[in-house]
């Protein structure tokens, strides 16, 4: 910088501009202007010197003030008061335990206790917690150490990915309103790599906004070690494999668990149902992904919240993965057909209580399309699956009732029949983006004897629903058309969709285009026909409404459908760590509570306080970003000191040695800085008293 | 100057006549007008008798007392005469100086010509001089409108343009006038009086000495008053052509405090020598600084 000193030479070459620049004017009263001259040419020659000269000290002194000299020879001005601020890293990975049982976190919090008690009497502080979104504990630094210790014994890990960019831009927001002539900014971490982005862009603008500060402050990453050799085992997953949890049906449970390491960790999994241990495994997780299988049989419906916790790493806090699921008591179905009494309808209620027989899962109702119009809302309120068979021409607002039941993650199951008519149909197609993927328009015949195929799919795969099952089905006529992209073959038939699947909403829907009539099919006289609507009917009625599980950090809704207000409409929630009273708020798709912060994983219940409002689990699932723990290479740790000019120390004693060699150094830009200041001050009575 | 007359046409200097230039004073003179003369003759009002002594001429013997007395007396007579005035225009280079649109050459041009043309109205003589470093133009009074004329073709060829000439001795010029006028007489001097002052008084104390009547009139620029110039400027003389490079703003008091002691130096021995110092900016209205002036004289 110091070749800002040239710029000295710039009031002489201003002098010298304006000398040559002057205008010429033919004067009267020349014999005042040369007697003044006469009697103020010494002194305005002197004047014009001294102005010069400290226009051009004015401007060396600021070139050495922006070189920001320093010098070691100690505080000569005295110790000045210091703007501390402290970004504490709160990411997940800061939870890993080290072989003393200790984690990076309290260490952090160990070492921002020890800097709070040795800051000086007139040092302020403040505390900006680096999590997925930056959070600052105090907008302006305080003196009170008292607020400082307990915001820091209070604050807790995020269980999520560190901003660390982001919560040092708030940092720097904070010392905006700083009132000292130093400032310090102190960042606690470990050596996640995710932490720390790579992208340059995000550097270089943390770089800009520092500039805008008027003091700069100073930097110290004081970091942890991590255990980057110790293995990390953590639940990827848990997922359920059967569609629908009941009493009846035997449940199985995968659970995936990751070993990111290089080597065989043994360990156990206990898979437990609402807190009781349910099995444990002594296992040994092998490189990459195991999947664990739990299988399970409810005792009893009702809301359940099934978890996983495995044992093998001292990295505890993603060793654990919750599932809440409803074990259902039963599913409503009802069957709709233009007319009770047709074989279509006999045919699926009689195959479904063939199905059902051992298990009762099923509550099956059999109505006509016109007493199905008539109780529309009562019915789409209780039902779970609906089962449409040859129904005539929909009305627009049934099928608006309709989208919503589904929307909100019931079933509906439509087998076109000789009667179902294609604009009918063609209302619950919607172009492609309503209920039913295919647009059954076109009615052909198919040659005697030929067989459907079998399209893989998930749905099969979980009914254990044998290739051949449909083999033996005949099919004489079908209908077919356009078909959407959003659907999902489930059988076909030369080349053409036979069954179709789609997802709508929460829920899903299934259309069967040949009629279950003995004319078009011997499908429902086959044997296939009792799994496959089995099957089907179970499929329709396993989604979740509303979802029961949700990632952290997401809300999740408790919805009651009442006819009637309830007793009482106070409900406990059970969180995690703790719980909190609240009151259910009505609207017009019944009572309900919305519940936001799910920043702890793991099961939330909801317990009303009146009996005939249902309690229903939650479970919030972890982000998992930051198991897969990377340590930052040593290149990146350059990299990013440069970047934000810091010094790295990995103890805290390192960090309170470079401070106190900060304090050593004695900045002299100010005190030029000053002086500059004086000087101009000086120049401008100068500048005055030589005009007049 | 919207108010300049746009020549020095009579009927242009008409609008002046409502106002008379009344010497203060007791000058002398042959004409009959508006000035009391010193001198006590044989004209309408009647003053005193003397006794007839040789010489006199006959006529005035005032042959009742004559017949009363039986001694011979004269009649005496107070008489009025009329004003001899001579007009004196400072043509030197500084006099040509104009920031703005009118010069004080033209200024003054203006005064002379309206006092020439009042007087001759009222009878009076009037004699034109101008100067500058160099040379004189004189025209001795007189008051026919064939002079009046002639005056006013004279005022038109003053110029003053830029010179290498030098300077004139206002002293040394107003001493020769006052030589060149034998009788007393108002003597109206137009000039911006950028001379040693000294030297001035000088020469208008001779006018005192030899009882003539002046009118002193300053016709400055604005500009020369307050020296209200920006940035580096070199000044050049417009008499001798010497320049010289200052930066005005910095000497901007100096020049006002020694521009308002040479005047006020002027105004403090006009004061006593009893002369009308008058001082004009040629950016104010003409007619207005003149009409005040004049009436304000007619009021004493």
């Amino acid at each position: 910088m110091l070749w800002a000193l040239l710029g000295m030479l710039v009031p002489v070459l201003i002098h010298l501009f304006n000398r040559a620049r002057h205008q010429v004017v033919p004067f009267g009263g020349m014999m005042f202007v040369e007697s003044s001259l006469r009697l103020r040419a010494r002194s305005l020659r002197l004047h014009a010197l001294l102005l010069l000269l400290v226009r051009m000290a004015i401007v060396a002194l600021l070139a050495l003030a922006a070189a920001r000299p320093v010098s070691r020879s100690g505080g000569q001005l005295g110790p000045r008061p210091v703007s501390w601020v402290l970004v504490l890293d709160t990411s997940f990975s800061m939870l890993q335990e080290n072989a003393s049982g200790t984690t990076p976190f309290s260490q952090a919090q160990a070492a921002a206790l020890i800097m709070i008690a040795q800051m000086a009497s007139a040092d302020d502080m403040s505390i900006v917690l680096a999590g997925t979104t930056p959070r600052v504990l105090f907008d302006e630094p305080t003196y009170d150490r008292e607020a400082l210790r307990r915001a820091l014994k209070a604050a807790k890990p995020s269980y999520d990915s560190g901003e660390l960019p982001a919560a040092i831009s708030q940092a720097y927001l904070v010392l905006q309103a700083s009132k000292h002539s130093r400032r310090r900014v102190v960042i606690l971490t470990d050596q996640q790599a995710v932490n720390w982005p790579q992208d340059d862009a995000r550097w270089q603008q943390l770089r800009r906004q520092r500039a805008t500060l008027p003091v700069q402050p100073a930097h110290y990453i004081l970091f942890s070690k991590a255990l980057s050799a110790a293995p990390n085992l953590y639940v990827h997953s848990l997922q359920r494999r059967g569609p629908i949890s009941h009493p009846a049906l035997p449940e199985r449970f995968e659970a995936i668990v990751t070993n990111p390491s290089s080597s065989v960790v043994r360990g156990t999994a206990t898979f437990s149902v609402t807190g009781q241990p349910a099995e444990l495994q002594n296992l040994e997780f092998w490189p990459g992904d195991n999947t664990l299988s739990f299988p399970v049989t409810f005792a009893a419906p009702g809301p359940k919240v099934c978890s996983v916790k495995i044992e093998g790493d001292r990295f505890t806090a993603d060793n654990t993965a919750h599932l809440a699921l409803k074990v259902e008591e039963t599913v409503p179905v009802v069957v709709v057909n233009r007319n009770r009494n047709l074989p279509e309808a006999a045919f699926v209620h009689e195959a479904l209580r063939a199905a059902d027989d051992d298990e009762r899962i099923f509550t099956i109702s059999n109505i006509d399309f016109a007493e199905f119009e008539q109780n529309l809302t009562t019915i789409l309120q209780h039902a779970h699956v609906l089962v449409f068979t040859d129904v005539p021409s929909l009305r627009q607002y049934t099928v608006f009732a309709l989208e919503q039941f589904v929307q909100q993650g019931n079933g509906l199951l439509v087998a076109c029949g000789p009667e179902s008519s294609p604009a009918g149909l063609a209302r619950l197609y919607k172009g492609g983006e309503g209920l039913i993927a295919i647009h059954p328009t076109e009615e052909y015949t198919i040659p005697q004897q030929a067989t459907p195929a079998l399209v893989e799919s998930p749905i099969w795969r979980r009914a254990q629903m044998p290739p051949e099952a449909l083999r033996t089905v005949e099919v004489r006529r079908c209908r077919g058309g356009e078909e959407a992209e959003t659907s999902q073959r489930l059988a076909e038939i030369a080349d053409r969709p036979l069954i179709s699947y789609q997802r709508y909403g929460h829920g899903s829907t299934v259309t069967i285009l040949t009629p279950l009539s003995a004319e078009w099919s011997n499908l429902p006289l086959t044997a296939a026909f009792v799994p496959l609507l089995h099957t089907l009917i179970l499929d329709l009625g396993s989604s979740e409404q509303p979802p029961l599980n949700v990632d952290q950090g997401r809300s999740f809704t408790y919805l009651a459908q009442l006819q009637t207000a309830p007793k009482s409409a106070s409900v406990r929630v059970q969180t995690p760590d703790t719980h909190y009273d609240t009151k259910l708020v009505q609207d017009v798709d019944g009572w309900h509570l919305t519940h936001r912060d799910t920043t702890d994983p793991g099961a939330y219940w909801v317990r009303p306080t009146d009996p005939s409002l249902p309690e229903r689990a939650f479970a919030a699932r972890l982000a998992t970003g930051e198991s897969d723990f990377t340590v930052l290479p040593s290149k990146r740790w350059g990299h990013v000191s440069s970047q934000l000019d810091a010094a790295v120390m990995a103890a805290p004693q390192a960090l309170r040695d470079a401070v106190a060699e900060e304090e050593e150094v004695q900045d002299w830009w100010q005190l030029f800085l000053i002086c500059a200041l004086l000087l101009l001050c000086t120049e401008l009575i100068l500048g005055e008293r030589h005009s007049s | 100057m919207n108010d300049m007359p746009g020549g020095l046409a009579p009927a242009r200097l008409a609008r002046y006549r409502a106002f008379e230039v009344l010497a203060h004073r007791v000058v002398e003179g042959f004409m009959t007008g508006l000035h009391r003369s010193p001198f006590k003759g044989f004209a309408i009002e009647f003053d005193e008798h003397r006794p007839y002594s040789p010489g006199d001429d006959p006529k005035h013997v005032d042959w009742r007392l004559v017949g009363k007395l039986d001694r011979l007396y004269v009649k005496q007579y107070e008489e009025d005469t009329s004003l001899r005035a001579c007009l004196a225009l400072d043509c030197t280079g500084s006099m040509g100086y104009a920031s703005g649109s009118v010069a004080k050459i033209e200024y003054g041009r203006y005064v002379c010509g309206v006092f020439a043309y009042l007087l001759n109205r009222q009878q009076d003589a009037v004699g034109f001089m101008s100067f500058d470093s160099g040379e004189q133009t004189f025209l001795p009074p007189a008051a026919t409108r064939k002079h009046l004329m002639a005056i006013l073709d004279r005022l038109k060829q003053c110029q003053a343009p830029v010179g290498t000439q030098g300077r004139a001795a206002l002293g040394d010029v107003f001493e020769q006038l006052s030589h060149r006028l034998t009788r007393r007489a108002l003597i109206v001097i137009v000039s911006d009086l950028f001379d040693d002052a000294e030297a001035i008084i000088r020469g208008l104390t001779h006018f005192s000495q030899r009882k003539h009547e002046v009118i002193l009139f300053q016709i400055l620029d604005r500009q020369e008053a307050t020296f209200s110039f920006a940035g580096v400027t070199q000044f050049q003389s417009r008499e001798t052509g010497e320049a010289s490079l200052a930066d005005p703003v910095r000497l901007r008091r100096s020049y006002i405090e020694q521009f308002e002691a040479h005047n006020s130096h002027l105004r403090e021995a006009c004061h006593r020598l009893h002369i009308d110092f008058v001082q004009m900016f040629t950016d104010e209205p003409f007619q207005r600084q003149m009409a005040q002036y004049l009436s304000a004289r007619l009021r004493r």
